[in-house]
Formats: C-alpha cells, structure tokens, sequence
C-alpha cells in the first residue's frame, strides 16, 4: 500500500527485490543506481556486512512521474537472502507495493530459487497479502552463464501461478533487462494505484521530468 | 572380448552345440510366436546369458518352483515396436535421400511397427521400406518418400531385439505372458514403463583399465528391468494390437541419464572407487522412471536414495561403489534429466491466465529499459539470440500504447553526461559498443570486462587490473594479494605478500600439478587452494594459467569472499 503524504504532495511506493542469496539483487540495485541521473535517484544506501553481503538492505529513492498533482516516489529495496535472516526480509516486505523476483539461473541454485520463492509466499501470507494481489516480475538473472537453466524449466518452477507474470531474461552486471524488469513492475504498480483510486492517467514524461526536477 | 562380440560368437554355435545346451536347459515356455513361425520355438539362449540373468533362467517346469521366485517365471512381452538406434539407419541409408548435416543424436532411437519389419532371424538383421522410416522419422529424409515406395532398408537388429531372438521366454508373444503382477509384489510406482521393454543401458565396450566389465548391460540391468515389467503388463497388456499401437507411440516413462555427470555430483563418501573408468565407458547411463523424478522437478531439486540408485546399475558397475548408507541422498542434475524428459510433462498449469497487458504510463525507467534493449540488441553475439523475451515483453507494452500515451523522446537522452553522471553510467555502454562494432572478435575475447566489476565492488571508480588486485585486497579478511598472469607477470606487491616473483611462479606451478592430479578425483577443475602457516593462509585462486595468491587471516575467508574472488578471477580471465 502507497504512502501518500498530503502535506508533501508525494506518493510513495515501495518495490522490494527478493531472491535468494547471491542472485544479484544488490548488482541490480547497484546497475540501476549507477544509471539513473542524479537528478532522479537519491543516494544508495547499503547497509552490509564486513563480508560485503547484504545484512538489512539496500535502498535507493527515486522521483517518478506526477500523479493528480502529486509526485510519485519509488523506493527501492532488496532483502538479505540467507535463509536466517528471514525476520528481516518481513520486515522488509511490510507495505510492499510491487516486487521483481530475482532468480538465480543457475542450474545448482535453482532450488534456492524455488525455495526463496516459497519464502516470498509465506512471508506474504503472514502479512494477509498475497502474490495475487501485489504487482511482480521475475528476473531470471546470470542468463550469461554457460550453465544456465532453460527459460522453460524456470517458468515451469517460478511462473506457474494462476496468472502469468512477466519474466525476464536478464544480466544483472551488464544491465541486461534491468530496467526492463523494474519499468514493468513500476508500470503494473501505477496502473493498479490509479484503478484503485480512479485517478487520471499521468502527465507525459517530459512534463513529469521536469516537475521531478523542480 | 566385449560383450557383443562374445555374444555373436555365441549366436553362431553350431547346431549341434545349441541342441547340447537344450539337452540341459530346456525352457518350460516354448510358445510359438505367430509373427515368426521360422523361429526354433525350442532355442535356447547361451548359458552365458542366463548365467549372468539368473532371475531369467527358465527352471524345469514344476508348479512349485514357478511359485517359488517370482522373477523366475516371468516372461517379457513382445512390444509392438522396435527401437532401433537412428545412428544405424543413418549408416545404411542411401546419401541422395538423407539430409546432409543431420545433428545426430546417439540416445535417439526410431520406433518402427515390428509387423512392418521383415526380420531375418539367422542373420539378425531386419528390413524396412523407405516409406516406413520417412513416417516413422521424417526429419532425416532430405526428400519426401512416397507411401508405395518399395525401397527397403537393411540394418543390424539391436542388441536386445538379438537377445529377444535367442531367448525362448522373449520369443513368446504377449500373449502367452502368465500374468505374474500379483506375485510379483511390485509398487504401483513402477507401472506403465515403456521403456522397460527395451534395455535400460546401451552395451558398454571393453574399457582400457578392464577394470569395468564388458558386460554392462547385463543382469542388473536387466534385472531392473524385468522387475518393472510385470506390474507394466498387468496395467497395459500389449494384447490387442490397437493397444500395442498406442503403447508404441506413448512418451517415454523413463529418463535415461549419462552415469558420468552423477558421478561428478557425487558426495564423496559415495564415490567409486574408480569413477573415471565408469563415467568415461561409452554408453554409462541409468534409467529411472519418471514417476520418481517428476514429483521432485517441481522442487528445483532431485535426488533418489543410495540404494535406489545402486539399484539402478548393472552388477558390475555396483561393484565400484562402497557399502554406504542405503538411505544417503543421490543428486541427480537436472540439466541432464531434462535432455531425456518429456517436454510436454514440463508445460505450465492448463489453467494458466496470460500475462496482464497493463497500459504503458512512462515512469523514470522507460528510457533505460529502451536504452537497454537497444544497446544489446546491437550485440551480435550470442546476446542477441537471448533477447527475444526481452523484445517480447517490451513488445507487449508498446502494443498496448495508445498514441497519447506514448513516451516522448527518453529523458536520458535530454540528460547531457555530464561530470556529476557517474562513470558507470556510461562504461557499460561504451564498453559494450566498442568492444561489439570496433574491436576484432579476437580482442574481445582476451579484453577483460573491467566495467562489469564496477558492480561487483560497488564502486563507480573506473577499475583496471591494478584498482582490481587493490580492491581484491582489501576485502574483508584479507591483508594482501597479487595476480599472475599466463605470461609470468604480475600484478600487485609480492612484498606485501612476503613473497618473491619466484615463490610466486612457484605457487603458480603447484597450482597447476595440484588441478592435474586431483582432476581424477571426478569433483571438476580446482578452483583455489590454502596453504597454512603458523600465523597466516596463503590461498592459490587459479583459472588456467592466471590467478590470485591471497594472504589472509588464519580463519576461512568470511561469507562472499570466496566467491566474490573467483567471480572477479572469471570475469579477468
């Protein structure tokens, strides 16, 4: 659910990248940092361990497109994905608008993947939402690999729900459907807000560009 | 002597032997088969064979002995088909009808009708028209074969349908097949294998070392098979030829899996003892049955148990392994699995709703997600050809764009780069278009992709080799390192590691004779190794001839680290 600052005039969403340990969540955090203009994006914020490993989450801010005169801000965050720090990945989880699931296509790490996607799941379920209801994506990541597993075989294992989700193939350290994967999820998240709450479609990007820069 | 050939030699006894032999080993079960009237209802197989197949030996007919076992009575059906390897008609098949670049693939097999064969049982060899094999495999026709078209093709029966020949039991049509499911105590799991008709391995060749035996597809295996068979005919008897037909054409119920890739998988306290000598016979595989496999394929994990697997193997390969827990965890990879699995067992829920086509609305990162696509589908390697669900999904978006709800131009490109836009916004996209449109392929290859380790250190700072071995070093948990090349140079301050260039060529040798003898052990290439000293560990990072030798504290590298190098170390080398 959207944080809507009246005072302010800013809508936030928050779009959390899940996955299981070693994906690259925070390489996609990092390559989406490292491209948008500093305009737009606030600084990246990681909190990690000494072993340079996720420990709480990463964070970046970013000024999106005006909204009925308020302007839309996506904060982005990962979780940590070792399976002990599951209290912190519901915590992290809480009032999640939409999430880009990044899985490893890694054929030895693709039962992490059908693991942490059980995790996202429960995790979701213990707070009386659902994958059903929250805008998500896949990002099949590492598709650089030679040994990565077929685009088949991971849609049989992650994208088997009711409905299909969007699914991309992407590398995280080359930027490969990065932004693809968040521009979709940013896209389904939007358009859910805006029919919700029967609002108009937003300005053109030009427009809302440059009322994020001011 | 490989098996085939001492199973010839033993074919081609003379009469007079066979009748000896039939003398002492008379099958109780001498059916006639219909399709064959010119077949020896009374031959008997080689007492080798059924040395090896003691649950197939026939016993001297008595009720209490035929109760006895229930192995022993057991007869196998005739299948309504014969699997003939594709890499054998391709051998006889005349070159102005076959395509001529035909990716063969040896576990393929071609199932023809066994009434559309004419079979020549003293030769062991059989015929087939040209227009039965086009309909049967099409696809290594170069020209469409007519239906009438009288043309015939001889090839070499194989191994198990000669055994079939020779074996009185096998002669005997399905349906004179005493049904034994109910004696046999078998699962329900283990009906409707198809596949067990046929043998579950392809004959291994005389190894080198000796040390495997010729004989791979023999007792065990067959035995396996057998004890999958019955429960398979009680629950679909070949009896009526339209069931026969449709047996035929099902998909296979069993995944057939090189042994060599398990091996590798192996934990080690399961491994053979001589794991090269088993992975490398031609023709290593195990068969399971899907019904074991497909509940775990979901999971994203397979494994069977010891004695599953152990089960699985011929007698001679169960040899090799030692006496372990029966209940450890076997990994089978599921890469292989998936090459021999019925694909269409891998579709998704019929129930399934298509994507959600949402109405395009331009957020901050429409522009790169565009730059993006654009700037790989420039890419002519081998990342264009994983573009498409990428293309596809942008493809989505773009139709579902009303003209006033299309972008206008990206806001990326009104955005000047300027000092403030960090060097990471720009290496990737440099870095990709000078090395995909000027650099020669060659160079490519050998240019390390520094702008990629931007991510890895979460750093925009533009790296080189030298910025690389600095940030290596300064990992948690490690003091110093330093980089050898193939060519002997290096990189960093061998100082700082308290060693000197030759100590260093010296590690670098050693890494080199350590990945060359433990290569054998069957667990891949060695990626690093530690050295220990009183105080500090030396850990040897290798990829080829190139790696890192790292000083660190006297503890194992904390979480990531480890990884982390070897990552920086792929993307180097």
């Amino acid at each position: 659910m959207p944080i809507i600052n009246y005072a302010s005039k800013e809508i936030q969403f928050k779009i959390v990248y899940y996955g299981p340990a070693l994906s690259g969540k925070t390489t996609t955090i990092a390559y989406i940092h490292s491209r948008l203009p500093a305009a737009f994006r606030g600084d990246l914020v990681s909190l990690a361990t000494a072993a340079d490993r996720t420990l709480f989450f990463d964070f970046l801010p970013v000024d999106a497109v005006i909204l009925q005169g308020f302007k839309t801000k996506f904060q982005l965050y990962t979780v940590p994905g070792q399976v002990v720090y599951n209290t912190t990945r519901q915590l992290v989880l809480r009032s999640v608008d939409g999430i880009v699931f990044v899985a490893d296509s890694h054929w030895d790490k693709i039962h992490e993947d059908v693991e942490s996607f059980r995790n996202l799941e429960e995790n979701l379920r213990k707070q009386h939402l659902s994958l059903d209801e929250i805008p998500y994506v896949l990002q099949y990541n590492k598709r650089d690999l030679p040994d990565a597993a077929s685009i088949s075989y991971l849609d049989f294992l992650l994208n088997n729900r009711r409905r299909r989700a969007r699914s991309y193939e992407a590398i995280a350290t080359k930027g490969r459907s990065v932004f693809a994967a968040l521009d979709a999820v940013t896209q389904s998240v939007l358009n859910k807000f805006i029919q919700e709450n029967h609002l108009l479609r937003p300005a053109p990007a030009r427009e809302s560009a440059t009322a994020a820069r001011v | 002597m490989s098996f085939f050939s001492w199973f010839r030699s033993k074919s081609e006894k003379s009469e007079q032997d066979e009748l000896e032999l039939k003398g002492s080993n008379e099958a109780p079960e001498t059916h006639a088969d219909p399709e064959h009237p010119s077949l020896p209802s009374s031959r008997v197989p080689p007492p080798r064979l059924r040395e090896t197949v003691p649950g197939n030996r026939p016993k001297p007919a008595s009720p209490a002995d035929s109760t006895a076992s229930p192995k022993e009575g057991f007869r196998r059906p005739l299948r309504a088909t014969v699997d003939v390897p594709l890499q054998v008609l391709l051998l006889q098949l005349p070159t102005d009808v076959t395509k001529s670049n035909i990716d063969i693939d040896p576990k393929r097999r071609v199932q023809i009708p066994r009434k559309a064969l004419q079979i020549d049982e003293a030769h062991q060899t059989a015929k087939v028209t040209f227009a039965t094999l086009f309909a049967s495999c099409p696809d290594i026709f170069s020209v469409p074969i007519a239906p009438l078209d009288q043309r015939t093709l001889e090839f070499n029966l194989p191994a198990w349908e000669r055994s079939r020949l020779t074996d009185p039991g096998e002669k005997s049509g399905a349906a004179t097949v005493v049904p034994e499911a109910a004696s046999t105590g078998l699962t329900p799991a283990s009906a409707g294998h198809e596949k067990t008709d046929t043998p579950p391995t392809t004959p291994f060749e005389s190894t080198r070392s000796g040390a495997v035996s010729d004989r791979f597809t023999s007792s065990s295996g067959e035995q396996l098979s057998e004890e999958r068979r019955p429960s398979s005919d009680s629950a679909k008897p070949e009896t009526s030829p339209a069931n026969a037909e449709r047996n035929g054409a099902e998909s296979p119920r069993a995944v057939r899996i090189a042994l060599a890739p398990i091996l590798k998988s192996l934990p080690p306290e399961l491994q053979p003892s001589e794991p090269e000598a088993l992975a490398n016979a031609p023709g290593a595989t195990v068969e399971l049955p899907v019904e074991l496999i497909s509940p775990q394929l979901a999971t994203g994990k397979v494994t069977i148990p010891f004695s599953t697997f152990l089960s699985s193997l011929p007698e001679e390969a169960r040899a090799h392994f030692p006496q372990a827990d029966p209940t450890a965890e076997v990994p089978i990879p599921i890469k292989e699995i998936l090459q021999d699995y019925p694909h269409d067992l891998l579709r998704p829920r019929p129930d399934q709703e298509p994507e959600e086509v949402v109405p395009s609305i331009p957020t901050p990162f429409t522009a790169p997600a565009r730059e993006d696509t654009e700037r790989f589908s420039k890419l002519p390697v081998e990342t264009q050809t994983e573009l498409p669900s990428d293309s596809r999904q942008l493809g989505l978006l773009e139709q579902a764009e009303t003209p006033s709800q299309t972008p206008p131009p990206p806001v990326a490109h009104e955005t000047p780069v300027t000092a403030e836009t960090p060097i990471a916004a720009q290496s990737p996209v440099t870095e990709e278009m000078t090395v995909a449109e000027e650099k020669p392929a060659a160079e490519h290859k050998s240019a390390p992709d520094f702008s990629a380790l931007q991510s890895v250190f979460l750093t925009d700072e533009e790296l080189d080799l030298n910025k690389v071995v600095q940030k290596v070093g300064e990992l948690p948990g490690v003091n110093s390192a330093l980089f050898f090349a193939a060519d002997g140079s290096l990189q960093g301050e061998p100082e700082k590691l308290g060693l000197t260039q030759s100590s260093v060529h010296l590690l670098s040798t050693l890494s080199h004779e350590i990945g060359q003898r433990v290569g054998g052990l069957g667990l891949g290439q060695i990626e690093t190794f530690t050295l220990g000293w009183k105080r500090e560990l030396v850990s040897v990072f290798t990829r080829g001839e190139s790696g890192f030798v790292v000083r660190h504290e006297k503890r194992p590298f904390k979480p990531g680290v480890r990884e982390k190098i070897c990552l920086v170390l792929s993307h180097i080398c």
